[in-house]
């Protein structure tokens, strides 16, 4: 009980200050957000990880090679196609017509 | 102990997510993130250990090579193809790891965990269909537009019920059987996922993105429940939050509610399938063969002629068009009409045809864009508005009687108003009264011209006869040249310019030349700036970066509260391929799809430069009354093209 009320605890604390922080992001960033997160989202790799603690049947392996797989795929991915994205995102340049 | 450690990632995670509200610092928030990622790896091997390290090393090195060389390989454009992909990858991890935690265990799990790890299991596998569906959407690998399934709404409630069902259903059962319920509850998932996306097209592509990365972030976390890793949780309620705003923001810029986005309301053609019968066997009647109308030659002429003229044009196709194979010629007809700058549209009468859409799906064939087809209820009020109404082998769905007339078979059948509009072309086989035995007054109208015979004939007469017509052609192109010149007129004098862009700008990939002609337009002594309304483009924040990969700065880039203030003293307003989010009618009219979405107020500059393909109403179907309004000036066509011309004009001037 105490663990669920710890997860849930957790998950709720982790939502708000989530919420809280990004609808400060201008929506200038959206895109790169959603793609940063996306990236984030990509966390399941620890849960893959752990299928990997014990001992595993080939099923097992096959399942959670593939989750790995599609894992660092999406989190490699993600942080860098964020990354590019966000170097095209240049700092204001000397130009003549400046308001 | 663990739990600070724990706790000290999550708030390197934090400090990632907040150094992204300053475009500065959003690259440096990046890294963090990635960093606080890769803290949280190192610690669950530290603390977990590996057995099989062969197989983790290959699949952790094959999924990141894969994933970098694409992230390398993409272009910005196909970035939101890319992005939903990606969504989808992380949902296949989330319900692998929660199908393998959940049947692995010898002993039970507690309940909590065995709750968690079905819901990651059915949200997991969802959000794997549904981004797979959504990513090739945005690819243009399947139609953009939204795909409607007879009993659409009925399908995805059953299906809300199975998984309830089996999701309960499963807490009961232990040994093999809860493996097989498992597999049906993914079965299931993957089948809602493509039910509940494949009807989302278009416009709400962003919502439908956005929500997805919320259920990739809401899968992750349930899979951590199952685990019990706080880490996991506190990552994937991060992501949940995240795209649950996005998806909230996306709303509010269309003024949808989420439900309605994925409950559309509108009714497509097949519920009413009684009628269909007997109504499809009408308009099947009325092409039954039948010889020795007069000749059409100078019919045909004299539809030539009106076709010139018309502005706007209605195409009615029926089962005649069908019989003839004639879709192929009635579409290249029509954009041979929409090169020629005017807005063609298709009338598609519930029952025309034998099948439920069977419009829809010849045309469509013949590589007619969704849009373009509209339904009786939303075009009737067009009518009345149209220059000229082209009836293909349709008969009873266009018959006045049904409306002016008591007591007829028909009476009291709901038709396409065709007889409103200005003058109708009618393409039927003959003049023959259809199954219902009741003549058409229609076809003795004043402005009406029969062109009897083989429709698929008839047509390709047409457009030969439009294709000889050269003279006429310039008469028709003259003023769009004209206009190109009142546009660098008035950009040539103009100190404030604000270029509005949208998904049209993408799609002709024109934000170089754009930019290109903003900086010639600065080299001029002008202001410029960018107004991004939130949902213009296929996903959040879309214009930003196809700007951004242009070398736009992003103090140019304006937010649509920032800049709507500014468009009273903007000289020129530029429009690149965007209509509703320039639509006026959005509050100006009421009860209109797009009533109470905010908008760009583009129409308070004092001249409005308009480059969009071509007038037809974007994505809501709302006209955009800012087309005919005086401080219009519209360049039709591809956008790229009308941005290259308006350079080398302004250069041409010197200056």
């Amino acid at each position: 009980m105490a663990n669920l009320l710890l997860m849930a605890g957790v998950f709720l604390a982790s939502f708000i200050v989530g919420y809280l922080l990004i609808s400060k992001v201008p929506s200038l960033l959206h895109t790169p957000l959603m793609s940063m997160t996306n990236a984030i989202s990509a966390v399941t790799i620890l849960g893959a990880l752990i299928l990997f603690s014990v001992e595993t049947s080939v099923i097992e392996k096959v399942l959670g090679a593939l989750a790995i797989i599609t894992a660092t795929f999406n989190v490699v991915g993600g942080f860098a196609i964020t990354d590019r994205m966000l170097r095209l995102f240049k700092e204001k340049r000397p130009t003549v017509n400046n308001p | 102990m663990t739990l600070i450690i724990d706790f000290s990632v999550i708030l390197i995670l934090i400090a990632g997510i907040w150094q992204f509200r300053e475009p500065r610092r959003a690259k440096s928030g990046n890294l963090t993130a990635a960093f606080a990622l890769t803290c949280a790896f190192i610690l669950v091997l530290y603390r977990n250990g590996i057995m099989d390290a062969g197989v983790v090393v290959i699949s952790l090195l094959g999924g990141a090579i894969a994933g970098y060389a694409v992230a390398r390989a993409v272009s910005m454009i196909q970035i939101p193809a890319m992005v939903a992909f990606q969504h989808g990858a992380g949902g296949v991890a989330a319900f692998l790891v929660s199908l393998v935690e959940l049947t692995r265990s010898t002993h039970a799990l507690e309940p909590v965990s065995q709750v968690s790890g079905v819901l990651g299991l059915t949200i997991g596998a969802l959000t794997f269909s549904a981004s797979m569906v959504a990513s090739a959407k945005l690819a243009n690998r399947i139609r953009q537009t939204p795909l409607i399934l007879p009993g659409h709404n009925l399908l995805l409630w059953w299906n809300i019920g199975g998984l309830f069902f089996v999701g309960v259903l499963s807490f009961y059962f232990t040994s093999e059987l809860v493996l097989v319920l498992y597999l049906t509850q993914i079965l299931m998932s993957v089948l809602f996922g493509i039910l509940f996306s494949i009807r989302i097209g278009g416009a709400d592509m962003p919502v439908l993105i956005s929500f997805l990365n919320a259920t990739a972030g809401l899968a992750a976390s349930f899979c951590g429940m199952v685990i019990g890793n706080q880490l996991l949780i506190a990552f994937g309620a991060t992501v949940a939050a995240s795209g649950s705003i996005l998806t909230h923001v996306m709303c509010k810029a269309m003024n949808r509610n989420l439900f309605r986005v994925f409950f559309p309301e509108q009714k497509k053609p097949p519920n009413t399938l009684q009628k269909e019968e007997s109504s499809t066997a009408l308009s099947s009647q009325c092409v039954v063969a039948e010889t020795g109308v007069t000749d059409g030659e100078q019919g045909l002429e004299k539809a030539v002629a009106v076709i010139l003229k018309a502005e706007t044009v209605i195409i009615v196709p029926g089962y005649g068009m069908a019989l003839a194979k004639a879709q192929m010629e009635v579409a290249d007809l029509a954009q041979r009409m929409i090169t020629m700058g005017k807005d063609v549209k298709y009338a598609i009468h519930p029952v025309a045809g034998r099948m439920p859409g069977h419009m829809n799906v010849l045309l469509a064939e013949a590589g007619v864009d969704y849009d373009m087809l509209v339904e009786m209820d939303a075009i009737n009020p067009d009518f009345q508005h149209t220059d000229l109404v082209l009836v293909v082998g349709a008969c009873d769905v266009v018959n006045p009687a049904a409306i002016d007339v008591e007591g007829t078979p028909i009476s009291g059948m709901p038709i396409l108003m065709a007889h409103q509009a200005k003058h109708v072309v009618c393409c039927n086989f003959d003049e023959k009264p259809g199954y219902s035995g009741v003549e058409n007054p229609l076809y003795d109208k004043r402005n009406t011209i029969m062109l009897p015979g083989d429709a698929k004939k008839t047509v390709h007469q047409l457009l030969a006869n439009l294709k000889d017509s050269k003279t006429q052609e310039v008469v028709v192109e003259k003023p769009a040249s004209d206009n190109s010149a009142e546009a660098v007129n008035a950009l040539a004098s103009a100190k404030n310019v604000v270029i509005i862009p949208g998904y049209g700008m993408a799609l002709a990939k024109a934000q170089f030349d754009v930019v290109e002609l903003a900086s010639l337009l600065e080299k001029r002594g002008a202001r410029v700036k960018y107004a991004i309304h939130p949902v213009a483009g296929r996903m959040p924040g879309h214009m930003n970066v196809l700007l951004a990969e242009a070398e736009v700065d992003y103090d140019n880039l304006l937010e649509m509260d920032e800049v709507n203030p500014r468009f009273a003293d903007t000289n020129v307003a530029m429009v690149f391929g965007a209509c509703d989010v320039v639509n006026p009618a959005a509050i100006q009219s009421e009860g209109t799809p797009i009533s109470g979405m905010p908008i760009l107020m583009a129409h308070e500059a004092q001249k409005v430069i308009i480059c969009n393909f071509d007038k037809n109403p974007g994505y809501s179907g709302v006209e955009n009354p800012l087309y005919d309004s005086e401080k219009a000036i519209m360049m039709l066509g591809d956008a790229k093209v009308s941005a290259k011309a308006l350079i080398s004009s302004l250069r041409s001037m010197g200056g």
